[in-house]
């Protein structure tokens, strides 16, 4: 218990771990310590807390692992879970109302075996739904998950034969439709309900086939493009990245030609001291709250809080306070993201650019990446807090030959540009 | 023809020097303008306006640019063959249409010329990543038409537009840039 208390505390704290890993850790707990609440629900007083853990486990496990799905699987699992509400709630409906009621051919035993099908199929599917395939990663994990896709298989065939079963009852009852009316039509329902979840592909070829616009369409708005992971980054993502304000200094002409050090705070400090507002999920007052976090939905206040208060900017070169974007140099007081590979914007000209295409527009480092690198890093480095500066100088190094490697004599220009950032910068650190 | 758009940049150009100050004057307020419902008409007219002023201060070597007529979206280029390359001497026009939401989309550059290229096709379409998926909005027009211009230097045969031409080009590179000389003195000369 001890160590699932640890472990929850893990969890729980804003350790620095990726959600992944988080979540099976959580996972991990969970299904470590079930047995033991079982024994624990037993023996009453004693273990009751420990079992409200474990609870509360699952519960953050579940939440955990719902945030970190994308929002096209959201919408699905929850989906899913309705239609398997309704129809347990269907059918042990209509089998209770015609309880005496018989024909020639076992439909009741159809339904029965039906309900208890999708109910044993439901957990899999939302385990399935909670992990996907790309998520996996431990050994203890691959082996539970290879066992749940065993079950899953035979679950699918065992629908696949109960299907065809279903329709051969049907096809050949005779007294069914008129002695037990209700569970005749109902298992009608269901096969015609198969018939329709067997013809999906089919219908999605035909879409392809003649309308191929009409798919685009459904699935730009279905963002399947972001489940592949290509295209745009998410809104959290974007949220996440650093904000700094732009302060002119009158001055500052003249002390870079004397003195260049003298205003300039070390540089790479905004993007590892901002504090980003990433968080498991906050113990919430509301639940409304709660409930539209859940679907990401929720409005950007509740799920970050407004109290950063983003750092100064102060720029050595003038040359450099120029948003790549819209070409204006920066004014006074204005926002920018500081992207993690060190180059700013505007913050209302890079954030249309990365809800479509999630690469930096100077060095086309992928920002999700770099936000996932730079949850890590700051796990590691959140002991020492001295190394954060020679980390960002090795970030800088890595784009810089990203932008050789990947698109050529184009950006010949941006990188003398950033390589005389680089120079200021490393005068900063000198002086400093 | 040369002189004509010549003309016409020093006409822009004087025009630019007035419009540059006044959104110098109104920068202040419209930046607070600016709601993060991004309005991409407006915006992108900004953006095409100030590369426009770049571009007439400080072309680009063997490149010049500038809008058609009173659409600051449409505009007209022409691209001089470079020196060493087979097209040296040839004088080539270039049609860029800008989109609405432009810095966040490419332009679209077209060959208005013919040119024997193997990433340059018969209707003047180009195979360029940076006009396609590798776009960026930090790119501009003057760094798109650079491109293009050492593209003329340096053909992508490993990625063609015209199979037939890349094919020459990597087998037997002479008898390419004999046609492609040919091809220049004809259409762009």
């Amino acid at each position: 218990m001890s160590t699932l208390a640890s472990r929850s505390n893990n969890g729980t704290s804003s350790s620095p771990i990726t959600r992944s890993q988080q979540r099976t850790a959580v996972l991990s707990s969970v299904l470590s310590s079930t047995p033991s609440s079982s024994i624990a629900t037993a023996s009453v007083r004693a273990t009751a807390r420990g079992s409200r853990r474990v609870r509360q486990n699952w519960w953050e496990y579940i939440v955990e692992s719902f945030r970190s799905i994308s929002r096209t699987s959201r919408v699905l699992l929850v989906l899913s879970l309705i239609t398997v509400f309704i129809q347990v709630v269907i059918t042990i409906i209509v089998l209770v109302i015609s309880k005496d009621r018989d024909c020639d051919r076992p439909l009741r035993l159809f339904l029965e075996l039906y309900i208890v099908r999708v109910i044993i199929a439901c957990p899999v599917n939302v385990y399935l739904y909670l992990n996907p395939r790309d998520h996996r990663q431990n050994h203890e994990a691959s082996r539970r998950d290879s066992w749940v896709d065993k079950l899953k298989s035979f679950l699918d065939l065992f629908a696949t034969l109960w299907f065809i079963i279903g329709n051969y009852l049907l096809f050949t009852t005779n007294t069914c439709q008129d002695t037990a009316p209700a569970i005749f039509y109902l298992s009608l329902t269901w096969v015609i309900l198969g018939y329709i979840i067997i013809t999906i592909p089919i219908i999605l070829c035909f879409a392809v086939i003649f309308c191929l616009p009409c798919v685009l369409v459904v699935m730009r708005v279905l963002r399947v493009g972001e489940a592949v992971g290509i295209g745009g980054a998410n809104d959290d993502v974007i949220q996440k990245i650093p904000l700094v304000i732009y302060k002119a200094d009158e001055g500052i002409d003249q002390q870079i030609t004397t003195e260049p050090a003298v205003t300039i705070p070390p540089p790479s400090t905004p993007p590892m001291t901002v504090p980003t507002p990433e968080h498991p999920p906050p113990v919430v007052t509301h639940k409304k709250f709660k409930f539209k976090n859940l679907f990401g939905m929720g409005g950007k206040s509740s799920t970050h809080p407004s109290p950063i208060i983003p750092e100064p900017l102060i720029l050595p070169n003038p040359d450099d306070a120029v948003c790549a974007i819209c070409l204006s140099s920066y004014e006074d007081g204005e926002e920018l993201r500081r992207l993690w590979c060190s180059h700013h914007f505007h913050k209302e000209c890079v954030d249309p650019w990365l809800a479509m295409n999630r690469r930096c527009p100077n060095c086309r480092k992928d920002v999700v990446e770099m936000a996932d690198e730079e949850k890590k890093k700051k796990g590691k480095g959140a002991a020492s807090d001295d190394n954060n500066s020679n980390n960002n100088n090795n970030n800088n190094d890595d784009y810089e030959i990203e932008i050789g490697e990947g698109s050529g004599r184009i950006n010949d220009d941006e990188n003398r540009h950033t390589e005389e950032l680089h120079q200021g910068e490393e005068d900063v650190y000198r002086k400093v | 023809m040369n002189t004509s758009s010549n003309r016409r940049g020093a006409s822009s150009r004087s025009n630019i020097t007035t419009t540059t100050t006044a959104t110098a004057g109104t920068s202040s307020s419209t930046g607070k303008q600016i709601t993060p419902k991004f309005n991409p008409t407006s915006s992108s007219a900004k953006r095409i306006q100030k590369e426009l002023a770049e571009i007439s201060l400080d072309p680009p070597c063997n490149c010049s640019a500038g809008p058609k007529g009173d659409n600051l979206y449409e505009w007209a280029s022409t691209i001089t063959g470079p020196a060493g390359s087979p097209y040296d001497g040839g004088v080539f026009f270039l049609d860029i249409t800008f989109p609405q939401d432009y810095p966040f989309k490419p332009p679209k550059v077209v060959y208005r010329t013919r040119i024997y290229h193997c990433n340059i096709n018969s209707s003047g379409q180009i195979c360029l990543d940076i006009l396609k998926d590798n776009w960026s909005p930090a790119l501009t027009i003057s760094k798109v038409l650079l491109s293009i211009c050492s593209l003329l230097t340096d053909a992508n045969p490993h990625d063609p537009l015209v199979g037939s031409i890349a094919h020459q080009y990597l087998h037997s590179r002479e008898e390419h840039d004999k046609v492609a000389k040919e091809w220049t003195k004809r259409y762009a000369s």
